[in-house]
């Protein structure tokens, strides 16, 4: 009786183990795929200015799951890169940075999704092939 | 909005954070946060918790303000990066295959000389050699680091098809290097030793040294510059990694070099203390040379061999479909 429970419980743990881990192969893989979507989505979101915090509610209520210790040092990057500019508006009590797209970001997102829409469109062709 | 209040934890994950980000930027990069990190406690307020607790989840969302600090470009969480470590690694291979070794034989040879018992001389060269592979060890590792915080670019390092080595495969291992070093470092030291300390009875009664001290004025220390050049060759061996036509024709002339000494020096008769007893030991010795000759042409061979050997594999090895 006890070793057939001591069984079980090494059963449950290796099932628990693998299902652990190929979900976080899983996870990396997909955490890989949207790093990109996420710099494109903010040169989308920023055609208005908008300051940290708001961006981040919004791309979550747009479907982009983002850290918030990952967005703001990722729009220090942008704007290092010229491809947002910033403001720091002082007007209000509580004063923010207010980020915007340049124009070279404008561009820069545009080829992004260009290259994005080649890319699944290339994968559909794929796995249309797959499929046949 | 100055307030004389104890700082909040706002104010204490600001003061982290900002540490780690570069002078220029530190300024700007807290105040935004100090703005987000309130946004965000206000949101959190929304939802239905106490100040407290919200300014405590707002900082719990951020992570360790350290890896946030990384993230904005601040210091690296590493000493050196990619970029280097090939050199790194490079570098620290070699000198530590190198130097330690010879510190070890110089260590031995000046341990004898200062009269030192053999385990005292063993155990202080193996000391020092440690001491010198830890500095080496220490100094590439900080100047590496020094270099990656510099921000310099090892353009002129950076890899090409002919960085390829000749031959992939190692053939001389650090095992067979580390015995043959050793073993000459050894036979350095007991040369050495001998002068003093191989005592048998001499012809008048009372203890002389084995070893003729004449022998001292020219073919010791001639047998010192062999024994050292075949250090040399063992060590560039390692580096090498395989045996080389170069390092057969070096290993040659040291092994008769090495051989010339010896039947020179017995030729001439001069190797024993002529006012040691030893006319026995005199017989069984001479018949020992022509032996101790036969392993130096032997090991002059081996040289010659493996070169053979692996310029027959490497032509077979590189043409594999060429049948």
């Amino acid at each position: 009786m006890r070793s057939d429970t001591l069984t079980l419980v090494i059963v449950c743990l290796t099932q628990y183990c693998a299902f652990m881990s190929t979900d976080e192969v899983l996870d990396s893989h997909i955490q890989e795929l949207r790093r990109g979507t996420v710099v494109v989505a903010c040169l989308r979101i920023l055609q208005e200015p908008e300051y940290g915090y708001r961006l981040l509610e919004r791309l979550e209520e747009a479907g982009f799951a983002v850290e918030a210790n990952t967005l703001y040092p990722l729009l220090r990057r942008l704007e290092k890169q010229s491809l947002l500019t910033s403001d720091w508006n002082t007007d209000e009590p509580r004063p923010r940075k207010y980020y915007t797209t340049s124009a070279a970001g404008r561009a820069v997102a545009d080829a992004v999704m260009a290259d994005w829409d080649r890319l699944a469109k290339a994968l559909d062709a794929l796995s249309v092939k797959g499929r046949k | 909005m100055t307030t004389m209040t104890k700082p909040t934890l706002v104010d204490r994950y600001v003061a982290v954070a900002v540490k780690g980000v570069p002078a220029e930027q530190r300024d700007d990069v807290g105040a935004e946060l100090r703005a987000s990190l309130n946004d965000a406690i206000d949101g959190l307020v929304d939802q239905g918790l106490t100040y407290d607790e919200a300014q405590e989840q707002a900082c719990k969302d951020l992570g360790d303000p350290a890896a946030l600090a990384a993230q904005y470009g601040g210091r690296q969480r590493f000493l050196i990066g990619p970029e280097y470590f090939s050199e790194y690694l490079l570098l620290l291979k070699i000198l530590l295959s190198i130097v330690p070794p010879i510190i070890f034989c110089v260590a031995i040879v000046a341990a004898a000389i200062a009269g030192e018992s053999a385990g005292q001389v063993i155990f202080g060269a193996i000391g020092v050699a440690f001491q010198v592979a830890v500095q080496i060890a220490f100094w590439v590792t900080l100047s590496f680091a020094l270099m990656e915080r510099a921000g310099a670019k090892p353009t002129e390092l950076s890899w090409t098809p002919k960085n390829l080595p000749e031959i992939p495969n190692r053939r001389i291992g650090l095992g067979e290097t580390v015995f043959s070093v050793s073993t000459i470092a050894l036979a350095m030291w007991a040369l050495w030793y001998a002068q003093d300390h191989w005592l048998v009875s001499g012809v008048d009664g009372g203890e002389v040294p084995l070893i003729n001290p004449t022998t001292w004025d020219f073919w010791i220390p001639a047998l010192y510059v062999v024994l050292f050049a075949s250090l040399l060759v063992e060590i560039a061996k390692y580096r090498v990694g395989y045996w080389t036509v170069g390092l057969a024709t070096v290993n040659t002339v040291v092994n008769v070099a090495i051989s010339v000494i010896f039947i020179a020096v017995w030729l001439g008769g001069s190797v024993l203390n002529p006012a040691a007893d030893v006319s026995e030991l005199v017989v069984s010795l001479s018949r020992l040379l022509p032996w101790f000759v036969l392993i130096a042409v032997f090991d002059a061979g081996y040289g010659w061999w493996a070169v053979y050997r692996q310029r027959v594999e490497l032509t077979i090895d590189s043409h594999p479909q060429s049948v």
